[in-house]
């Protein structure tokens, strides 16, 4: 899984790529720390280019979500694929962490 | 309706990917039914090779998974066999998922999401061996 990391303004967008699965779940959360212990606690996840996702992508966003709000920051959810979507919802995920249909929603939705 | 036949031996969770792979295309399964077994069968098959390794086990007696894919028309059936430890996937607590985010656990979704992706899973301990049957009516 590749994983991008782009800054606007304040926040920090993760744009991800490929499977989140048990062997690639481990890249994004060590990209998701790295950022968090650097400071950068206004995290957007872009799933747009992630076809795919296991339990173990869910844990590593529930823990980056802990890090970052115990922090006082937030990790939102921008555009994710349909089944992606669907595994979020299946783990109410959806109720605890704020999705938007495209990424820019997500960022603005952090206001300025 | 003749059945269509396959089978894999895993080593390891990654042998799981390559096997779907190749199969996809032959049984000619929609993305999201492509998406839906392959949940269904790495939470299983990540369980087994994470929490199967018992004292009997080691270099010369590793865990294996042997996978049996039968398609009938719309329906697939897939056998998984494996000689961990014993291990009812079907009998696992259901997760709260009421809790906020603070209070969520890490972990325990895995096999709740195998049910949800599979229309049933059943499971049986036979011999030295966990045996279990998903079956699935794909779009």
């Amino acid at each position: 899984m590749q994983v991008n990391v782009a800054q606007h303004e304040a926040i920090t967008i993760l744009t991800a790529e490929g499977s989140l699965d048990s062997q690639s779940a481990d890249n994004l959360m060590s990209v998701l720390d790295a950022q968090i212990q650097a400071g950068n606690i206004r995290l957007v996840v872009d799933l747009k280019a992630v076809h795919y996702t296991s339990s173990a992508g869910l844990r590593s966003l529930l823990m980056a979500l802990k890090s970052a709000r115990r922090l006082g920051g937030d990790l939102r959810i921008g555009a994710a694929q349909p089944n992606v979507m669907e595994v979020l919802s299946l783990a109410g995920f959806t109720s605890i962490i704020k999705t938007f249909d495209n990424v820019a929603a997500a960022v603005a939705s952090y206001g300025s | 309706m003749p059945a269509d036949n396959h089978t894999a031996v895993l080593l390891c969770p990654a042998d799981l990917v390559t096997f779907l792979d190749q199969l996809t295309p032959c049984l000619g399964w929609s993305g999201t039914a492509r998406f839906q077994i392959e949940l269904a069968l790495e939470e299983l098959v990540v369980n087994t090779f994470m929490h199967g390794q018992t004292s009997q086990h080691g270099p010369h007696n590793p865990i294996v998974v042997r996978l049996a894919v039968q398609q009938t028309g719309q329906q697939v059936d897939i056998t998984i066999i494996d000689n961990g430890g014993a291990f009812d996937p079907t009998a696992f607590p259901e997760p709260d998922l009421t809790f906020s985010a603070e209070d969520r656990p890490i972990g325990g979704l895995g096999l709740f999401l195998t049910s949800k992706m599979m229309d049933e899973v059943h499971y049986q301990r036979r011999g030295v061996c966990n045996h279990v049957v998903l079956r699935k009516r794909i779009a």
